[in-house]
């Protein structure tokens, strides 16, 4: 029995982080965008999942930039081997799916 | 100084939604929240602005900056959090915005994050309130009194409130729209706890004793008590004699409300539910009793 598969939220945190730190808000952006708008993360969602992740040494909280008071959020390598375990889990799912349902809609 | 508005409410925490819902309702309506709390609340008047609400329940912040940011960062203002951890955010309502916007949990697992917060503390409160129930429910059975018998009703009540809302804030799909019933069950439940806090002040000790020589040519010994509050009244009773006494309590109308006797080192105790108004508490010997045996009486009503 592997880990459990991440929730929508987490998943899309740690993928926002694969290419470099980000804050909350640029994480919120960039996942709408990579999920052409579907998936928002309000601000609970976001410092309970962030907060949840630094605990489990997914990722990591650096200082913001002096003038911005935003803190930045890194993946650490514990992280990424969660992101890269859970997209080859994704990719999987949906070769089983395409298997049997091919290109259906 | 702009007009204030003060507005005394309490939600319970698992209609926080519904709180959500009004505070945003007054906004539109020109009044907004200066200060949110679990029973009071401040509004002041401002018609050129509309906010849209949000309540989160954390009661164990481990980093109160990261957490106020993560909120600011997404154009959330922090109006004020209370004593036993409810935050209260507002953000400026933009019409063009979808309604996520103005979420703050986006996923099912932080939503049931959130709840699991509070429903732990329902399950806690409510168990010790069951637990203050059966306390004042032995009580109760020990010594009766409209007091007791009110208290716990109210504990009862509130713990079976708190339990349902403890599973409801964990369960909003099933458990469907919250109840106009539980305001009304808040109601009640301090109605009863003032209602039983009255009896239970308004109740007072009295006592009396005598010792008493038999003499058939004299009128038995009596003493008058009162009952303020239409209650249960429980009657101690210690005696020494050497003879059997019969104890009596007649109302006004000369009615025997309640009898007892016996002989010896008597000590008994009898309770009975009395209305308001006067009693007659008579201590009459056996007519086979020698003149002259003494006794020693005492009566003691709470």
């Amino acid at each position: 029995m592997g880990a459990e598969p991440l929730t929508e939220s987490y998943f899309y945190i740690l993928l926002c982080l694969y290419d470099g730190p980000s804050h909350g808000y640029g994480i919120m952006r960039r996942t709408l965008e990579l999920s052409d708008g579907h998936v928002h993360i309000g601000s609970g969602t976001m410092y309970g999942a962030t907060g949840s992740m630094m605990k489990k040494g997914w990722i990591q909280g650096l200082p913001g930039p002096d003038a911005d008071r935003r803190r930045l959020y890194e993946l650490t390598e514990t992280g990424r081997e969660v992101l890269l375990d859970e997209a080859d889990r994704l990719r999987h799912l949906a070769a089983a799916a395409d298997n049997i349902i091919g290109g259906e809609r | 100084m702009s007009k204030l508005k003060r507005r005394y409410v309490m939600y319970p925490a698992w209609e926080y939604k519904q709180e959500v819902a009004d505070l945003n309702a007054l906004s539109d309506a020109g009044w907004q929240l200066k200060k949110g709390g679990c029973f009071r609340s401040v509004f002041y008047r401002d018609e050129t602005v509309r906010y849209r609400y949000a309540l989160d329940y954390n009661n164990h912040i481990d980093d109160p900056a990261r957490y106020r940011d993560t909120f600011a960062e997404q154009g959330w203002e922090f109006v004020n959090d209370t004593f036993n951890g409810w935050h209260f955010f507002r953000k400026r309502y933009d019409p063009s915005l979808p309604e996520e916007e103005y979420e703050i949990y986006t996923d099912e697992q932080s939503v049931q994050d959130m709840a699991g917060r509070w429903s732990r503390l329902g399950y806690a409160l409510g168990a010790v309130e069951l637990a203050v129930t059966a306390v004042n429910g032995l009580m109760a059975l020990r010594h009766p009194s409209v007091f007791s018998i009110l208290v716990t009703l109210a504990c009862l009540m509130l713990g079976v409130t708190i339990l349902t809302g403890a599973w409801r804030i964990r369960h909003p799909h099933v458990a469907g729209k919250p109840r106009k019933s539980l305001g009304w069950c808040f109601a009640t439940v301090f109605s009863l706890l003032a209602l039983g806090l009255l009896f239970g002040v308004l109740r007072y000790y009295q006592s009396s004793g005598a010792e008493y020589a038999y003499d058939p040519s004299a009128p038995p010994w009596t003493w008058e008590m009162s009952a303020p509050l239409p209650d249960f009244y429980t009657m101690h009773v210690e005696a020494d004699t050497d003879a059997f006494v019969e104890i009596t309590v007649t109302n006004k109308k000369g009615e025997v409300v309640s009898e007892m006797g016996g002989g010896g080192d008597l000590r008994t105790k009898e309770t009975m539910f009395l209305w308001p108004g006067k009693y007659e508490v008579t201590v009459q010997y056996a007519p086979d009793t020698e003149p002259g045996t003494t006794g020693y009486f005492r009566f003691e009503v709470d």
